[in-house]
């Protein structure tokens, strides 16, 4: 199923199995293969040198027993009494006559059993006179001479010729031969009596038996054949029919390449060796000459029947690679079945494994280990399963309570962020209790001196007043004028320069003589007379003087000390409205046009007690168009802003506060002369729960919160600071466009 | 005159209220001092040193720029150990007025806004404790 997705496994196996399987098999045929033909060549040529011999032998010893039977036969003395009574009878009275009747039916006898028993074709006597007097077969040549024209040319003739000039008998070629309806071969010898040639007995031999010999073909199998071959009238010439060929007539033959082994058989050499016959069929031959019958013989084999065996074992072989093939073929895919595929399945399987789904189990393929593997895997899926499940109900449940968390944890920074501010007004509250105290303080005792004050100038005035004379009253009115007119209000000295002033006035009264020199100066400076005047003068040395200093001191204590509640109470409001401004929260969330500048100031005020002890502020507010803002939001981040300042300059350094506008922002900056920020708290100032300050001056979320309000603006804050220098914290808001 | 009464405050409207308050109160039984600084207080302090007319009373601040309350009255208090010293202040840090109690025998911390009668019954007391030691 996953063979075309991962054949790697399959293939290699399968490979290996065939490699490992046909290697053997094809050592062994190839090994048994060429053993196999060298035995059989030799066995083939062993063969054919046994039958090529055992011919040669056979045909020798055929020819020899026919010379030796004739030889025997020619000296028998039935044979020479059966010749000179055939050659007698026939020379008196013809063939016809009946002495030679009664000769041949005398001899007929003799020679029928002769032929019976050697198996000749014919015996022939010949008398001295060249005639052919009796034949054993009553052919039609009997009678005739040998010299004949149907003789001259045959076998007969030279056989008998040979055999009376030579006298040596010899088996001639088997030719032609007019009275035999065929090729015949005959063999002569001289008859002798008392040492005279008085005829010769020949034998006819039909081919058939010398043929008899040849196709004596036992151990040449179907197709091995015996070849002869003669040379007549200088061509070489088959002397019998073939085996196979029988019923060509073959006569001659291309010695060139198709009878070659023949013609060197013929040439008296003997060899063996492979050859493509006339039929152009490879065989392997063996040749000898037969010096019986003059013949150059071959015994050949075609190579297709000797290498048969071979062809066949090749064959069987072939089968046996094939079925072994087969075999494993059948076996890789009986191990595809219960290996390979159960590993391949396996591998893919759990290579196509996601962290989120398991299979519920792999199917097992395969009884062998492999099945045993793929178990082990189901009960570790089985176990992994039961970690996912439990691992998702944990993870839920972490993720639960980590929901949870953080949402504690957003409660808690919203409550920290609160924390925050309320820290930071907390700060406040302890400068704005002496901020709002200090003018209450004045206030109240202010009230309290011009109730004391006012009730005393009321008891003493119906007596100060009546006592005055007409010149005193004019005086006095002129006093009274001095007190209420602009320049003693509201002294314009401080309180060094009064004591200075005092310190002079003093001197000069008491020049004058004047008692209570320190107390008409205080009235004095109270009135607003910075120098001597010679109508004080003249009222001090007066009689009631005094009383008049009196009255005029509660009186301008009055106008003072009512001043001063309206400075104070300006004082009280004034905070009182930046702590409303800073108090105030924006329910309606949107924003809102305001002013930087005026937002800034509020701040500090809010912080004026501490900025007044050792700070000097310069503010450059170039820019105070109104902005749109959360102005509550950005008066956080001012009064962060400002306090980190002063808590890094411990109260003690300059401040400035800058703002303009550059481009489409508005930039406002905010300096100290503090100590800077170190290098490596650069990167984690704006973070959460960062604070260089000691526990209790800052949660560490200030500039945090500066930061979320800034980019809520879509704004950005950045800071430059030098070591020793100061720190410039950069707010840029963007000009929304209207504003 | 039984001596000076020295004012120590930075807020100018605090020095105004007791100048016209003290005068009401005491009239001339005492002279007054008004000093808008710690340090400017000493300075007069100074000046006060070797002259007939004492500083008697200190009444001062604690929230001012430079030198606090405290640390001004500790000072005051190794050079006029006898002088009466009063806190007035409308938020101070409990540290400090221990601080004050502890190193410059401060007699009284009154808090603004304050009461006449508590500011006199401060000065008077811390008067007659004086005579009585």
């Amino acid at each position: 199923m996953n063979k075309t997705r991962r054949p790697g496994l399959v293939l290699e196996l399968g490979l290996w199995m065939l490699a490992i399987s046909i290697l053997p098999v094809t050592a062994a045929v190839g090994i048994s293969n060429s053993t196999f033909v060298k035995a059989l060549t030799e066995q083939a040529q062993e063969r054919l040198d046994l039958v090529a011999k055992d011919c040669v032998k056979r045909i020798d010893a055929y020819a020899d027993d026919l010379i030796i039977d004739l030889s025997v036969l020619a000296e028998e003395p039935t044979l020479v009494q059966a010749l000179e009574n055939f050659a007698s009878a026939s020379a008196n009275d013809g063939f016809g006559g009946q002495a030679f009747l009664d000769d041949r039916v005398k001899y007929d006898g003799y020679f029928s059993s002769l032929l019976s028993k050697r198996k000749w074709s014919d015996v022939l006597l010949i008398d001295a006179d060249q005639r052919i007097v009796y034949s054993a077969n009553y052919s039609n040549e009997l009678g005739l001479r040998l010299d004949a024209p149907e003789l001259e040319n045959s076998n007969l003739f030279r056989s008998v010729s040979d055999a009376n000039t030579l006298l040596q008998s010899e088996l001639s070629d088997f030719t032609d031969y007019p009275f035999a309806g065929g090729k015949v071969a005959f063999l002569a010898a001289p008859i002798f009596k008392n040492g005279l040639i008085i005829g010769d007995v020949v034998l006819r031999i039909s081919p058939d038996d010398v043929l008899k010999v040849l196709n004596e073909t036992t151990g040449l199998g179907a197709t091995g054949e015996i070849l002869t071959g003669e040379m007549r009238d200088g061509v070489l010439q088959l002397a019998t029919p073939t085996r196979i060929a029988a019923q060509q007539e073959i006569h001659t033959l291309d010695i060139a390449h198709e009878v070659w082994p023949l013609a060197e058989a013929l040439a008296g050499r003997e060899g063996a060796g492979v050859y493509k016959d006339y039929r152009g069929v490879e065989t392997r031959a063996v040749w000898k000459y037969s010096p019986a019958l003059n013949w150059g013989m071959v015994v050949k084999i075609d190579s297709s029947e000797i290498y048969g065996p071979i062809t066949y074992f090749k064959t069987i072989s072939m089968l046996i690679v094939i079925v072994s093939v087969l075999f494993v073929i059948f076996g890789a895919y009986l191990s595809y079945r219960s290996i390979t595929r159960p590993i391949v399945t396996l591998a893919s399987l759990v290579g196509g494994l996601s962290g989120d789904h398991l299979p519920e189990r792999l199917p097992i393929l395969a009884r062998n280990e492999i099945g045993t593997l793929i178990d082990v895997f189901n009960r570790l899926f089985a176990r992994l399963r039961d970690y996912q499940s439990s691992l998702e109900t944990k993870v839920s449940q972490r993720t639960q309570e980590l929901e949870t968390a953080l949402q504690d944890l957003q409660t808690t920074q919203d409550q920290l962020i609160e924390t925050e501010k309320m820290a930071a007004l907390g700060q406040l509250v302890a400068g704005i209790a002496h901020e709002i105290n200090t003018p209450l303080g004045a206030i109240i005792s202010s009230a309290n001196t011009i109730d004391g004050a006012l009730e005393q100038a009321l008891r003493s005035m119906p007596v100060v007043l009546g006592d005055l004379g007409h010149g005193e009253r004019a005086r006095f009115a002129s006093l009274v004028e001095h007190l209420i007119s602009d320049e003693s209000k509201i002294s314009s000295l401080s309180f060094r320069e009064k004591r200075d002033v005092k310190k002079a006035l003093e001197k000069a009264l008491s020049e004058q003589n004047i008692e209570e020199s320190s107390r008409i100066a205080d009235v004095m400076i109270n009135l607003g007379y910075r120098d001597i005047d010679a109508e004080v003068l003249v009222l001090a040395q007066s009689e009631n003087g005094m009383l008049q200093f009196d009255l005029l001191s509660r009186l301008s204590n009055v106008i003072r000390a009512t001043a001063n509640i309206s400075v104070a109470a300006e004082r009280a409001g004034k905070v009182v409205l930046a702590l409303k401004t800073f108090a105030h929260y924006d329910q309606s969330g949107a924003p809102h046009l305001s002013r930087l500048d005026t937002s800034i100031e509020t701040v500090l005020t809010l912080f004026h007690n501490q900025i007044k002890q050792d700070i000097e502020v310069r503010t450059d507010f170039a820019f105070t168009d109104p902005v749109l803002v959360h102005s509550d939001e950005l008066a956080q981040v001012w009064m962060n802003l400002i306090q980190n300042a002063l808590q890094a300059m411990v109260f003690k350094g300059k401040l400035t506060i800058r703002i303009e506008r550059q481009g489409q922002l508005v930039v406002v900056s905010i300096a100290d002369t503090g100590p800077g920020i170190a290098p490596e708290h650069h990167e984690r100032i704006f973070k959460p729960f960062f604070t260089t300050k000691v526990a209790g001056e800052g949660s560490g979320l200030g500039l945090d919160i500066v930061r979320r309000i800034v980019e809520k603006h879509n704004g950005r804050i950045w800071f430059a600071s030098e070591v020793g220098v100061g720190t410039t914290f950069f707010v840029a808001l963007p000009l929304v466009e209207g504003t | 005159m039984d001596g000076v009464i020295l004012c120590v405050d930075d807020e100018e409207m605090i020095l105004t209220a007791l100048e016209m308050q003290l005068d009401q109160m005491f009239g001339s039984r005492f002279a007054y001092e008004f000093a808008e600084s710690a340090q400017e207080a000493c300075a007069l302090m100074d000046q006060y040193e070797g002259r007939e007319c004492q500083i008697i009373v200190i009444i001062t601040d604690w929230l001012m720029p430079g030198i606090k309350g405290d640390v001004f009255l500790v000072k005051a208090h190794q050079r006029f150990p006898k002088v009466v010293k009063i806190m007035l202040t409308g938020q101070a840090d409990q540290s400090a007025i221990q601080n004050a109690k502890e190193n410059a025998a401060l007699h009284r911390c009154l808090t603004k806004p304050w009461l006449p009668e508590d500011l006199r019954e401060a000065i008077e007391s811390g008067l007659a404790q004086g005579r009585a030691s």
